[in-house]
């Protein structure tokens, strides 16, 4: 029979405790309600815009037709506006490693391949970071091999030493925390300064 | 393939929901949670849902991925496919035991896209700097019990791993288990059974001290 002080109660206590100290970020839980309402919306606005309008179909065919105008219209000024605030879309990350033939796709690399990591949508802040064995590379924007095209940042990191590649991708509509230099570190600072982060790895052999 | 009567059947599985065969168990906590479900109200039971079991689910998240940004994403992931799994949802398991089995379904796929990537960096890095080793003979202080623990789960295989933190980090009976993990409860039962005597060697291969008092 197990004893408080026996090696199993004492392993099994342990265990109970294990990653008690973890918390999620702050501010996740309105971050997937903002989610799932910017699915809802996506999915459902033309149809709710009907059942709350009792109007005939002849002013609904107007109405059609005015909302389409006022779309293109939306669309015209976002082209004329780059520079306002972006509205939030998901944030993607992709990675694609160069060698001397066309750009590959995958998780392993080799020493002399150029990685180029690309982030696309997300808010109105927006970094790439690269650590290599967890310590920071390349943080873009500002690092040489950042390209920032509007609605994709890129950075390349040439790989000259083999090792586990991790790229951080993160958004926010806020000012995102400058990197330190630690991912574990770095990485929960933005979570908890509350960016969405998005991670793929590189394995270089 | 199982076809005992306590398998598990998939969250979202059209089964559940065809013939409206909802019902709540007597025994759930989350009773009020299933009713909301139940009564189509998926916005409300989420928010529940999410304050309720959030932090557990998180908790497994890390210690089971061991990568604070992937944890994260994928921590929101789970109640974002929870949401969406919300109307197949029947009752017939309680409400936690069928978040989790989404949360380790959401696991496992993280852990297979990085397997590769997994493998590379237990060989290319040394990132656990060892503790100094105390005499021979002495007990493990609970600190450096809990360093070692936090190592030496990581050096489980994934499986091996999600048993141990389903069983111990998230007091789940094996009964539970069996219906998360869609495995009989004898064969997690075993599993667990082989898993402790290989964290207690670890542990004291790696501090030096017994995981006992002598």
């Amino acid at each position: 029979m197990d004893t408080l002080n026996s090696p199993t109660s004492r392993l099994e206590n342990a265990l109970a405790q294990l990653g008690a100290e973890h918390a999620p970020p702050a501010g996740w839980q309105d971050r997937v309600l903002a989610v799932l309402r910017t699915e809802r919306a996506v999915r459902s606005a033309p149809a709710s815009l009907r059942s709350i309008l009792p109007w005939p179909r002849a002013k609904l065919a107007v109405f059609d037709a005015l909302l389409m105008a006022a779309a293109v219209a939306c669309i015209a000024l976002g082209f004329a506006h780059r520079d306002a605030p972006r509205p939030a879309r998901p944030l993607e990350l992709a990675i694609a490693s160069e060698r001397a033939g066309p750009a590959m796709r995958g998780s392993s690399a080799q020493i002399g391949d150029i990685a180029h990591a690309t982030a696309r949508g997300g808010a109105d802040y927006r970094a790439v970071w690269v650590y290599r064995r967890d310590r920071l590379v390349a943080a873009c924007p500002g690092a040489p091999g950042c390209h920032d095209a509007g609605d994709a940042m890129t950075a390349e990191v040439a790989l000259h030493a083999p090792g586990r590649y991790v790229f951080l991708a993160l958004t926010s509509a806020s000012p995102l925390p400058p990197p330190g230099g630690s991912y574990d570190r770095d990485a929960a600072a933005a979570l908890a300064a509350g960016a969405t982060v998005r991670s793929e790895t590189l394995v270089v052999e | 393939m199982s076809s005992s009567n306590t398998r598990a059947r998939a969250p979202g599985d059209a089964n559940l929901v065809a013939g409206g065969e909802a019902s709540v168990r007597a025994d759930d906590p989350d009773r009020d949670v299933v009713g909301l479900i139940h009564a189509g109200e998926p916005g409300d039971a989420l928010r529940l849902i999410m304050q309720r079991h959030g932090t557990a689910v998180y908790r497994y998240c890390r210690e089971q991925l061991r990568d604070i940004a992937l944890a994260n994403d994928v921590h929101q992931q789970i109640f974002l496919q929870i949401y969406r799994a919300l109307t197949s949802f029947a009752g017939r398991s309680k409400l936690r035991t069928w978040v989790f089995a989404i949360a380790r379904h959401r696991v496992h796929d993280a852990v297979k896209s990085r397997k590769r990537a997994q493998a590379h960096l237990e060989d290319d890095e040394d990132a656990d700097t060892p503790d100094p080793t105390p005499e021979p003979g002495d007990r493990i202080d609970d600190e450096r019990l809990k360093q070692a623990l936090i190592a030496c789960v990581g050096e489980l295989d994934d499986v091996m791993r999600s048993v141990i933190l389903l069983r111990y980090q998230q007091g789940f009976t094996f009964e539970e288990m069996a219906e998360i993990c869609n495995e009989k409860p004898g064969t997690l039962q075993a599993r667990v059974t082989r898993a402790l005597p290989l964290l207690r060697r670890c542990i004291e291969a790696r501090t030096g001290g017994k995981v006992w008092t002598p």
